[in-house]
């Protein structure tokens, strides 16, 4: 320490006269680029450019394209260097790398020079080997291999500088394979006389462990002795290492799928070897706490912060969900938290971290009171630092306990809720603040907290200020604040009419960012609401939508879907009187009423925008047909007549779904008129379906055609809230994790995965996202989703054929949307080909020849909630399984085996006409000893394949064999288009709950006979 | 490391150690040093350089030093023009990285006697050297700054006596800063005091 290091030849050059200082005078720095290279009386090769020289030409380049051509230039000398073997060099070599390196041009070439370094014997050389080692390899690079020699015998060198630049490089790089040839003299040195090698050899073992997970239990013994360690690093980094071989542990456990509770206690030998020496870390915090001044490791008059935060991490992951721990470090958690300084962040980091230890433990009422104050007072704090964290903690705290008592342990989290969440409303208005903090930090850990903190009492007001903040907020966010917003009033919404306008007012602010769900789910909430919101909403949507400069995309299409739906009831004023006027509260509310003239021009005004997109156009459409419809009695004929234009007027448009719509609307119009339009209409040669167009047109328009029209066009049905709710916390679900589903939920929660989307098919899509199959909801079998269609169509599915004038069978069904929310607004174009898009391509789709006739019908709305309508008949269509049990032979295929479930497919061939058709029936059999909940079978199928699933006869999977005789099943029916030339292949996903364990498994079963499936 | 971090299975007691990286840029955007610790595809490590020229250099003094980035967080303190940016879990204590990266920012200091960012640029392979000696794996070696100057002290006068007459090994690689240079700082050139003793 005392040595002076004449580190620094040059500054003998020291030139008394040149000392003072007077920037102005100072030589530019291109000036060095002149300066040639001096030339070395030891260089025999070619001339190389020392590390300052280099470093000076590339300062003084003055572009990019200057810079690149020096490293260019001698990145080449440096590989002919290397070529020729210049021995000399190669230190300085690799120096000049790691300059360029950090520049960020390639090196890779320099890899090899670094592993010949380290080899060589000579100290200075190995030394900066190892750093071009450390930082131009990565852990992928394939020469590593070539180091764990050279690593090997310098960790058995005498010299501690050349082994704890080994340990260092084992430490930063080691594979898994190096880690096992290396850990016996990492081991070693764990027990070396100098501290300097016993600290290094604990973090390379930290990585080796991290490495190879199966090692962890012969080491942990080692670690025990080193926590006597007089040395500050040797303590810093055991501590590490034990809280690292812990984390490695407990992955390891619930890996493994031990029997365990998610997050729960566990048992396990490194577990409780460490329990024990709980009193020991106890005692060095203790010790660190009353330590006096020492100057080697003050910080802010504490006395190593870091070794103190790094126990604390430490006592926090043995004191969790263990009561005995957890008593015995009490009393040194309520030391720290009392008695640490907080003037400086050394404190506040160390409070910090007791904080949270104290939260995860199972610690006393009193102590988590305390720590729920000093998160208050931390949420004062002027220094935002201290606020983020305070926020994040308290977010941490509150999502905790929430999934806590999920877990029904609440017996624990009670007081600490009550404290935690009372203090947070305490302090509800400094986190309102903290949303209009500059800082995006803050307001994403303020957001996060507020929408912890919303209830019944007090949504309003923290919406207001979500609302408030949705206009402030960056762009980016808005969609997720919007599906945020969207669950707080789906959850505490007082009345319907305040949800409602908050939804109305959400897509004013950001229409144009917010997620499909969020459109679809509001436009739900309209027409579930009653008739006089409706008429409410419709009239706020209009002025919204005549205030608007039509970006908003998601108000513009629900708005124009509530006036389509609704535009009747824009005819009359509408007012509204609050019951009791608050204050500030609003007042009475009314609007005035529209003329339909009026209410056309402004969605026509909208539609002829430049900008407008293309999916709000075919809602337009829609919206006009319907008026027309609407309107059909009350406006004057010219605006009948207008009405009818707009709608036919894209029956040339270049957009596919826009003419389609145009067409069909059109068709429709006529229908109700009683006027045929004869088309030349294009035949499908080939009509596999057996339903034929029956011709071009026929002379007139029956009454049943006309009424099947008209309902048509008729208001949407309502759609199933539960539903809507259901589909979101599914999804939410995969997000807070820990939430077991309720198995009675489930029930009528199991997806269907709907055939005939491509896209929807893809094995990926499904199974990459993570997100649930979508779901089909004709399974709820619930009657409020009395779809209006049917009873007509089927009765008419010729007369439909004729206003069409063309085959009506090749439309595949509507498909559940992709998100798996349930959406008003599915993607038409995806889910009505129809047949003029069939007759453009000139190909048949392959669509599922089951699917029921009447589903034009259903296309008509082209954004039709009523996805039931198509899949009831077809309920109708296929045989139960019951029924083939007793008529066909089945065959069963073992599908896979996984922690005690079995699923095997019964397959049978329903058809005798057709063999592409087969059902499959999926038996669950569970070989545990406890029943099986929360099942959840998620099947794709190749792309030639197309498919449809029911709902499992119950997601609880009973024990099998013995009193239950009835198994659980789920129906699979699925079309293979390939037949005789693709067999059949089903990649399966399952999900359940087994002994409280969520359990996941995926699996292909291709084991269907050859040619026959 | 990140693979541990970044597991599924999470209890009420999370806990990350460790750094994933430490990237020193400059207020103009320029790298003047950076380590990745956990394994990160070329492709990431570009991102996360860009990310940091675009999120952390914007900030103003007074907005809290920690950026969150989805699975990590830039945590990051800037002394003069050079910002110090530790790339951490998202479990990690905020608090504590800041009082590290002091730490580092402190033995550079007092290696270099009141360091500059000249000192990084000619000295590299000397702050990754205390880099190293401070952190292994992202995780912290040695809390007191005085042991840590004291190795490499010791461990360059070594490299010194083994050099060879006649080989530029150490002073090559370890002359540093050039007298004019050192005018350009404003620092008294040859004024250095022993190293280490601070």
């Amino acid at each position: 320490m005392d040595k002076n290091a004449p580190l620094k030849p040059e500054s003998s050059l020291l030139q008394p006269q040149l000392t003072q200082r007077n920037p102005t005078s100072a030589p530019p720095v291109a000036n060095f680029a002149s300066i040639t290279p001096p030339h070395n009386p030891t260089t025999r090769h070619t001339m190389s450019l020392k590390l300052r020289d280099l470093i000076r030409q590339v300062r003084a380049c003055k572009t990019a394209a200057e810079e690149r051509a020096v490293i260019a230039k001698e990145s080449a000398m440096i590989r002919t260097a290397i070529r020729e073997e210049q021995e000399q060099y190669r230190h300085r070599n690799v120096a000049k790398l790691l300059f360029m390196h950090m520049l960020g041009y390639p090196t890779h070439f320099g890899q090899l020079e670094c592993m010949k370094l380290i080899a060589s014997p000579h100290f200075p050389e190995k030394r900066i080997g190892y750093l071009g080692m450390l930082l131009l390899l990565s852990e992928q690079a394939d020469v590593l291999m070539l180091a764990t020699n050279s690593l090997k015998n310098d960790l058995h060198s005498n010299n501690k500088f050349v082994a704890g630049l080994a340990l260092c490089a084992i430490g930063n790089l080691a594979t898994a394979d190096m880690s096992r040839d290396l850990v016996p003299e990492v081991e070693k040195h764990l027990g070396n006389s100098k501290p300097y090698l016993r600290k290094k050899a604990c973090l390379a073992m930290a990585r080796c462990l991290t490495k190879c997970p199966d090692m962890v239990e012969d080491f942990c013994d080692r670690v025990v002795s080193l926590l006597n360690d007089k040395s500050h690093g040797v303590l810093i980094t055991v501590v590490q290492l034990m809280t690292r071989v812990l984390v490695i542990d407990r992955n390891e456990y619930f890996e493994n799928g031990e029997d365990a509770m998610m997050g729960g206690d566990y048992d396990s030998p490194v577990r409780n070897a460490f329990l024990k020496l709980v009193p020991t870390l106890v005692k060095l915090l203790r010790n660190l706490l009353s330590m006096g001044y020492s100057p080697d490791h003050d910080v802010g008059g504490i006395s190593d912060p870091f070794l103190q935060v790094q126990l604390l991490t430490l006592l926090r992951l043995l004191g969790a969900h263990n009561v005995q721990a957890s008593e015995e470090m009490n009393d040194v958690l309520a030391q720290v938290a009392t008695n640490t300084e907080t003037s400086k962040n050394a404190g506040n980091a160390i409070l910090y971290e007791c904080v949270q230890t104290i939260m995860a433990v199972e610690s006393e009422d009193g102590l988590r009171v305390l720590a729920v104050n000093i998160l208050g007072r931390f949420l004062l704090n002027r220094d935002n630092n201290i606020r983020y964290v305070a926020l994040n903690t308290l977010a941490k705290c509150i999502a905790d306990q929430s999934s806590g008592v999920k877990e029904e342990e609440n017996h624990v989290g009670d007081v600490e809720k009550n404290s935690a969440a009372s203090a947070l409303q305490r302090h509800r208005t400094t986190v309102v603040d903290c949303l209009k903090d500059p800082d995006i930090s803050i307001r994403q850990r303020a957001l996060e907290l507020i929408y912890h903190l919303v209830n019944q009492s007090n949504v309003e007001a923290l919406t207001a200020e979500l609302l408030n903040y949705l206009v402030l907020c960056p762009r980016e966010h808005r969609s997720d604040i919007c599906t945020r917003i969207l669950r707080v009033v789906d959850k505490y919404s007082p009345s319907d009419r305040w949800r409602v306008d908050t939804l109305i007012t959400m897509l004013t602010i950001a229409g144009r960012e917010c997620a499909p769900d969020v459109q679809s789910s509001t436009a739900v909430y309209i027409s579930r609401s009653e008739e006089d919101l409706r008429a409410y909403s419709t009239h706020k949507l209009l002025k919204a939508l005549r205030d608007d400069d039509g970006s908003q995309r998601g108000l513009l299409n629900v708005g124009i879907w509530c006036i389509g739906e609704y535009g009747d009831l824009l005819l009359s004023d509408y007012s509204y009187n609050p019951p009791v006027v608050e204050e500030g509260g609003e007042g009475p509310v009314s609007f005035m009423a529209s003329e339909p003239a009026e209410v056309v021009g402004i969605v026509e005004q909208i539609m002829t925008r430049r900008s407008c997109p293309a999916e709000v156009k075919q809602r337009a459409l829609t919206c006009f047909a319907k008026l027309r419809e609407r309107y059909a009695s009350v406006a004057d004929a010219s605006v009948l007549d207008k009405l009818e234009a707009l709608v036919k007027k894209h029956e040339g448009s270049h957009s596919l779904e826009l003419q389609l719509r145009s067409c069909e609307y059109g068709a429709l119009l006529n229908a109700i008129k009683g006027v045929v339009v004869k088309r030349e209409a294009p035949v499908v040669e080939d009509d596999i379906f057996g339903v034929s167009g029956g011709g071009g047109g026929t002379e007139s328009v029956s009454d049943t055609v006309r009424a099947a029209a008209k309902e048509a066009l008729a208001r949407m049905p309502v759609v199933d809230i539960k539903l809507v709710q259901k589909k979101r916390e599914e999804r939410s679900g995969a997000i807070i994790e820990g939430g077991a589903m309720d198995p009675l939920d489930g029930g009528h929660s199991a997806p269907v995965a709907s055939g005939g989307g491509d896209s929807l098919l893809d094995l990926a899509d499904i199974f990459g996202g993570g997100s649930p199959a979508p779901a089909s909801p004709s399974q709820n079998g619930n009657s409020s989703f009395a779809a209006p269609a049917p009873a007509a169509a089927q009765s008419d599915v010729d007369l439909l054929s004729d206003i069409f004038s063309a085959p009506a069978a090749p439309v595949p069904a509507p498909m559940a949307p992709m998100s798996g929310g349930f959406d008003i607004f599915s993607q038409p174009a995806q889910t009505t080909p129809a047949p003029m898009v069939n007759d453009l391509f000139g190909a048949t789709p392959a669509a599922p020849p089951a699917l029921p006739i009447g589903s034009p019908v259903m296309d008509v709305f082209g954004a039709s909630p009523a996805q039931p309508s198509p899949i009831q008949p077809q309920q109708t269509s296929v045989p139960t399984p019951a029924a083939v049990g007793g008529s066909a032979e089945a065959t069963t295929v073992p599908g896979f085996t996984h922690q005690g479930l079995t699923v095997e497919f019964e397959c049978t061939k329903p058809d005798t006409w057709n063999k592409q058709n087969s059902l499959l029936v999926a038996k669950f059999i569970n070989t545990t000893d406890a029943p099986l909940y929360g099942l959840h079978l998620q099947v794709a199928v190749p792309k030639y394949v197309t498919m449809e699933m029911k709902p499992p006869t119950s997601t609880t999977v009973p024990v099998t064999g013995g009193s239950s005789t009835k198994h659980v099943t789920q129906t699979i029916s699925v079309t293979n288009t390939m037949l005789g030339t693709k067999n059949l292949m089903l990649k399966l996903k399952a999900s359940f709950t087994s002994k409280g364990t969520k359990v996941e498994h995926m699996a292909t079963c291709s084991g269907f006979p050859a040619g026959q499936y | 490391m990140a693979d541990l971090d970044n597991s599924k299975l999470k209890s009420k007691a999370s806990a990350a150690i460790g750094w994933n990286f430490i990237v020193l840029m400059s207020r103009q955007g320029k790298i003047r040093l950076s380590e990745f610790f956990s394994s990160y595809t070329e492709a990431q490590k570009k991102r996360i350089l860009r990310d940091i020229a675009t999120d952390v250099l914007p900030r103003q003094a007074k907005m809290c030093n920690i950026i969150e980035k989805g699975e990590y967080k830039f945590v990051y303190r800037r002394y003069a023009s050079l910002y110090f940016v530790a790339g951490v879990p998202v479990e990690m204590n905020e608090l504590i990285v800041l009082e590290q990266i002091h730490l580092f920012v402190e033995a550079l200091d007092g290696y270099f006697n009141s360091v500059c960012e000249l000192d990084l640029v000619f000295s590299l392979h000397k702050s990754l050297m205390i880099l190293f000696e401070m952190f292994i794996g992202g995780m912290l070696c040695e809390s007191n700054r005085r042991e840590v100057l004291q190795q490499i002290v010791e461990a360059e006068e070594m490299v010194e006596s083994m050099t060879k007459p006649g080989e530029d090994t150490s002073s090559q690689l370890d002359d540093g800063l050039s007298f004019q240079e050192q005018f350009q700082l404003g620092r008294k050139p040859g004024a250095r005091g022993p190293r280490g003793n601070r």
